[in-house]
């Protein structure tokens, strides 16, 4: 079988931290391939070498026979390999017809002049092109919405879209980084049929940087094992799976009783510190939340979890007061919440860890740290709390003068974290802690979640794992479409049937 | 549309202007026609930027040399015509000039895009002003067409041909060129950029490229803008260096920002709307300038993503409705 793409001793430093460091393997022809290993492991770095976002430091990389590296992005592209981006990266303000129109361009015949005046041959070029893209579209069930705009999309939606402008330069490799990161297991593993529909319909080679086990292992013919850099394992799925170093590099040590259920400790107090009355939050004309009540009591952990676009981000940001509420009321520790502006809430005691983390990536993890601390005056205090960050994740004790942006995705979460801890807050509220993070990393984050809450400060959670979530809370509310479809203590919950039938679709389990 | 239907429709424009300008003469005189003169410079000049600013998503701010490389380059050509085509047929050489004037304009883009588009952002500004400094001073310094103390526009020197249906057909040829670019697969791939580099460039768009492309094509309309201004009929006196300092450049930016970048009609609304309250505002004399200052402060407090927004003003929205052609 002959190679579709081949690496030979592909090595990339950034200015002394080798981040691949002489990575070499052959994805066949037709196949789908994963690429994967934990956060850190280098593997959107070999994407963005493939794809001429950077040129190598060293070694080859050759498509079909011709060699790739250091061309510019748009010339790998043009020679047929696409890709699709980690954070999602869509022409936001343009329609949804016209972000996979914009990959055809490379194809169309018109010239600039045909263009500017209006020639037949640009015509029938675009209305060729719009037939292509709208076909596309109908295959990923998004011809509905090609008029929209790209960033109005819900997030899985996004998610083919992206994928959908990949196919329109009409490759002959694919390379998706992550597409299975925020989806729900029911999501995923549509996901993975699509990926093999796709290689069929399409004729293409895949290859797939993924967390997400259920699906690289399922879809996968192939997979090459990266950690901090290096190649550890390559191989069938079945044999990767059980290679020691692989489970050792990936899942920890011990990884299985990771999470000790605290259900039943007593730290809960009747004190309520937050009160959400019948919330209500519009976008545009699609009503976001409609009427969420939920409280949070003083030294709680509660969970706030549901499918993509049930509200859960809205219902944070509704509370943190970073977007308009229709109507409804937040009180905090008895105090109505109206008319107070976000930064005054990190004040009051209220601290956020964003999804997608959010970090400063042109600070140091110390500033980054520092600016946490922004409303703190003391530099005892400062200082204290520093200290505290470092013992809460040691990993940050190591980076403290590294640049926040050169972080991996793990490391950054827990960046997000300590900040947001950085204020002291009573109430802290943490948005999708374990996006995109391996597994032995998304232990540590929420052993220090549990921790945190040990220590006294209440949570409030939102998390797609649900299986963590109702580990690791007390309560939960289960959000869908906008309201709150059950509440309980996570116990009740985690055995509750109706959260799966509400939450993941049915015959699909909690793991 | 065919060939020559599009051309029928020009010329009945042209012929539509004709009977603006005289009308407008004989009803509210010489200066109205000279304010609406200034209303088509200013439009040129605003759609010409926002393709760069507005739809590209770069940041220039040096436009006032390309339009000075126009009326220069523009000025000199008639000077150079004027006892051989310029006196048999005036309006073939203003057209060689407005020609001249915008192709120079176009490779000063090229010139000063090359180098500086590879850049992004705060670079591209600081270079195009850079630029525009350049050509300002290098003209000032130039003797043979005027120097500083500039060149007149009449007999003897540049030729006062560029009527208001030139200047407004002018500002038709660039509101038609600029707008069939920009909604073509070149403006998509030119808006792309402007949203993501990292992904334009994986869609396979060579975004420096694309760039310069963009920056060639405003700089070529503003050139065009540049030539008829200094060929102007409707009451210009004289060019002269000091038209093209930053201020000017500052000008089409506001024009661009007020109508709403990335909007072409938004554009020709924005070139409009600050000739004439510049014009309305002339009898509050020295407040003149604090006032228009306040204006457009008020305005950005309103409504900050100017008049249309990045949405364009269509005339069939307002009629019946009736599905466009496909």
């Amino acid at each position: 079988m002959s190679a579709a793409l081949s690496l030979s001793g592909v090595e990339m430093v950034f200015g002394g931290l080798r981040a691949v460091g002489g990575v070499s393997f052959d994805v066949p022809e037709r196949s789908i391939f994963g690429l994967i290993g934990p956060n850190g492991a280098g593997k959107t770095t070999v994407f963005n070498c493939v794809t001429g976002v950077y040129a190598p430091t060293k070694g080859a990389i050759t498509f079909r026979g011709q060699r790739i590296d250091g061309l510019p992005a748009w010339k790998i592209a043009d020679l047929g390999i696409a890709r699709t981006f980690q954070n999602i990266r869509l022409f936001g303000q343009m329609s949804v017809l016209e972000n996979v129109l914009v990959a055809s361009h490379r194809v169309t015949r018109a010239s600039l002049l045909d263009a500017i005046v209006r020639t037949r041959r640009y015509a029938d070029d675009e209305a060729a092109m719009r037939r292509k893209a709208l076909d596309l579209l109908k295959f990923f069930e998004l011809d509905d919405n090609a008029d929209q705009r790209a960033s109005s999309l819900p997030y899985g939606d996004q998610r083919r879209l992206e994928i959908a402008r990949a196919l329109m330069l009409d490759p002959k490799v694919l390379l998706l980084d992550e597409p299975a990161a925020g989806l729900n297991s029911a999501e995923a593993k549509v996901l993975e049929q699509q990926i093999r529909t796709l290689r069929d319909r399409f004729d293409l080679t895949v290859v797939l940087v993924e967390h997400n086990m259920q699906v690289v292992m399922a879809a996968c013919e192939e997979i090459h094992v990266m950690d901090r850099g290096e190649t550890i394992a390559h191989g069938a799925p079945a044999a990767v799976q059980k290679d020691p170093k692989v489970l050792e590099a990936y899942l920890g040590a011990g990884h299985d009783n990771a999470i000790a259920a605290t259900h039943t400790d007593a730290s809960a107090t009747a004190d309520v510190l937050l009160d959400v009355k019948d919330l209500r939050v519009n976008y545009g004309g699609i009503q976001a939340l409609k009427g969420i009540s939920l409280e949070v009591r003083r030294g709680e952990l509660v969970a706030l979890i549901g499918a993509n676009g049930a509200g859960k981000t809205t219902t944070l940001k509704a509370i943190a007061r970073t977007l308009a509420v229709k109507s409804g009321s937040v009180r905090f520790a008895g105090r109505d919440l109206a008319g107070v502006e976000a930064h005054e809430l990190v004040t009051l005691g209220v601290a956020m860890a964003p999804e997608g983390r959010a970090i400063f990536p042109n600070l140091t993890v110390r500033e980054n740290l520092e600016m946490g601390a922004y409303t703190v005056d003391d530099p005892k205090v400062v200082a204290t709390r520093l200290d505290e960050a470092v013992t809460l994740f040691p990993r940050l004790g190591e980076r403290m003068k590294q640049l926040g942006g050169t972080l991996s995705g793990g490391e950054q979460q827990m960046l997000s974290i300590a900040r947001a801890l950085m204020s002291g807050p009573a109430l802290l509220m943490l948005d999708e802690p374990s996006l995109g993070i391996a597994p032995v990393l998304v232990d540590q984050i929420f052993e220090a979640i549990d921790r945190i809450r040990r220590k006294g400060t209440t949570i409030l959670l939102v998390e797609q794992n649900t299986r963590r979530a109702l580990a690791a809370a007390q309560r939960a509310y289960v959000l869908v479409t906008g309201e709150v479809a059950l509440s309980g203590t996570a116990e009740a919950l985690a055995n509750d049937p109706r959260v799966q039938g509400a939450y993941l679709g049915e015959g699909v389990h909690l793991d | 549309m065919s060939t020559a239907r599009r051309l029928i429709g020009f010329a009945a424009a042209l012929a539509l202007f004709v009977a603006i300008e005289h009308g407008t003469r004989a009803t509210a005189g010489e200066y109205a026609v000279r304010v609406l003169a200034m209303c088509g410079i200013n439009a040129m000049l605003a759609v010409a930027l926002n393709l760069v600013n507005g739809t590209t998503g770069q940041f220039s701010i040096g436009h006032a040399g390309f339009m000075a490389v126009g009326a220069y380059a523009g000025a000199v050509t008639s000077h150079l015509l004027a006892p051989s085509l310029g006196a048999s047929h005036p309006a073939a050489s203003l057209l060689v000039a407005c020609v001249v004037g915008a192709a120079l304009a176009g490779v000063a883009g090229v010139a000063v895009g090359v180098p500086s588009l590879r850049l992004r952002g705060d670079y591209l500004a600081i270079v195009t002003l850079g630029f525009g400094e350049i050509i300002r001073v290098s003209i000032e310094s130039f003797a043979p067409i005027g120097g500083s103390q500039g060149w007149p526009i009449g007999a003897e020197s540049i030729p006062a041909t560029a009527t208001l249906p030139w200047i407004w057909g002018g500002a038709l040829v660039a509101v038609l060129v600029v707008g069939n670019l920009t909604y073509s697969s070149y403006g998509r791939a030119l808006g792309a950029i402007r949203e993501d580099e990292i992904a334009a460039e994986a869609a396979g768009i060579p975004t420096t490229r694309y760039k310069v492309l963009a920056f060639a094509v405003s700089a070529t309309v503003t050139g065009m803008a540049g030539a008829l201004y200094a060929h102007d009929a409707t009451g210009g006196q004289h060019i002269d260096p000091g038209a093209f300092r930053l201020d000017r450049s500052v000008d089409i930016l506001v024009m661009v920002i007020f109508g709403g970048l990335g909007s072409i009609t938004g554009a020709v609304l924005g070139g409009v709307a600050v000739a004439v309250s510049l014009e309305l505002l002339r009898e509050f004399q020295g407040y003149r300038l604090i006032i228009y200052a306040l204006l457009l402060i008020v305005l950005m407090l309103a409504r900050p993503q100017g008049l249309l927004g990045n949405r364009e003003l269509d005339l069939r929205r307002l009629l019946p409705s009736r599905k466009a052609a496909a």
